[in-house]
């Protein structure tokens, strides 16, 4: 990590962890509203802009860090569910970019989805039945759509983030 | 420290999420379609606890020894679960379900509720 200082680096990982939680309460609140697990997956936005404008390792660190922070609000199983998909959708989203050059929606959108196919996976080992797999129609659909959503705030925020120049 | 600036859209990627569209859509129809007189199986922690007879069951509310804070409501040959005591309430809020291919998963307390064809031998092993 070559910053231009460290504490600023510091500073800028807190405040991403920060934006990051809030966006998980909030979204939290919006949730119990959906069947199925269906999520916006806004924090995403905030591993996107960490894998794109900082380094791979501050986007997973953020990722293991929030995992922490919903293990204490929400016990085991909601973290192992935050840290499967966290992790799976940060290295889905690191490969494409390095090998396909793709544009900003199909990043948010692959991230979505493959962040609901992992947390499909684990429940799926959780609940010791492959019929939860029976969710996966539903759970690539409204990836699908959350990854777009995403997507286009990251496209939205980005050039306000690049004045304030905080990297 | 990476300054990655990306496209927002291009044709090919547009291509690629319009095609998991459709393919997520028509995987979502399809066993909507299909509404035979099924069987309702109940599975705790990969058991199976429970098995009903949608097609005959009468409309009741009913609970179960092994999970004895969820209560599960049949109306209309169909099947959801009332209540829950979990927190996240995604068993609660993903309704009646009645044809194969449907479930209702709650997490925390280790519950399946599926839907299986009854006039195919469908096979009924669980993993």
């Amino acid at each position: 990590m070559k910053a231009k200082s460290y504490s600023k680096y510091v500073a800028l990982m807190g405040m991403l962890l920060g934006v990051t939680i809030v966006l998980s309460i909030v979204e939290n609140a919006l949730t119990p509203t959906l069947p199925m697990g269906i999520k916006l997956g806004a924090s995403n936005i905030v591993i996107m802009f960490a894998l794109l404008q900082l380094d791979s390792k501050s986007a997973f660190s953020l990722v293991v860090l929030k995992s922490v922070f919903v293990f204490l609000t929400r016990g085991l199983i909601a973290s192992g569910m935050s840290l499967a998909g966290g992790l799976f959708s940060t290295l889905i989203m690191l490969v494409l970019l390095k090998n396909v050059k793709p544009s900003m929606l199909l990043i948010s959108v692959s991230g979505a989805v493959s962040h609901n196919i992992s947390q499909l996976l684990f429940s799926a080992i959780i609940t010791q039945s492959r019929y939860t797999l029976m969710y996966f129609p539903i759970l690539l659909v409204s990836g699908i759509i959350a990854g777009v959503c995403t997507g286009i705030v990251l496209r939205a925020v980005l050039p306000y983030l690049y004045k304030t120049n905080l990297t | 420290m990476n300054n990655i600036k990306l496209p927002f859209l291009k044709m090919r990627d547009a291509i690629i999420i319009i095609a998991l569209i459709l393919i997520g859509t028509v995987l979502i129809i399809l066993p909507l379609i299909n509404t035979t007189n099924s069987l309702c199986e109940i599975n705790f922690d990969g058991q199976i606890i429970k098995t009903i007879d949608l097609s005959k069951a009468e409309d009741t509310i009913f609970t179960l020894d092994e999970v004895h804070d969820v209560t599960f409501e049949i109306k209309n040959h169909e099947i959801k679960i009332k209540s829950s005591n979990c927190t996240d309430k995604i068993c609660e809020n993903t309704g009646y379900i009645h044809s194969p291919m449907q479930v209702i998963v709650c997490l925390p307390n280790k519950l399946v509720i599926k839907i299986i064809a009854n006039d195919n031998d469908v096979d009924l092993i669980v993993g």
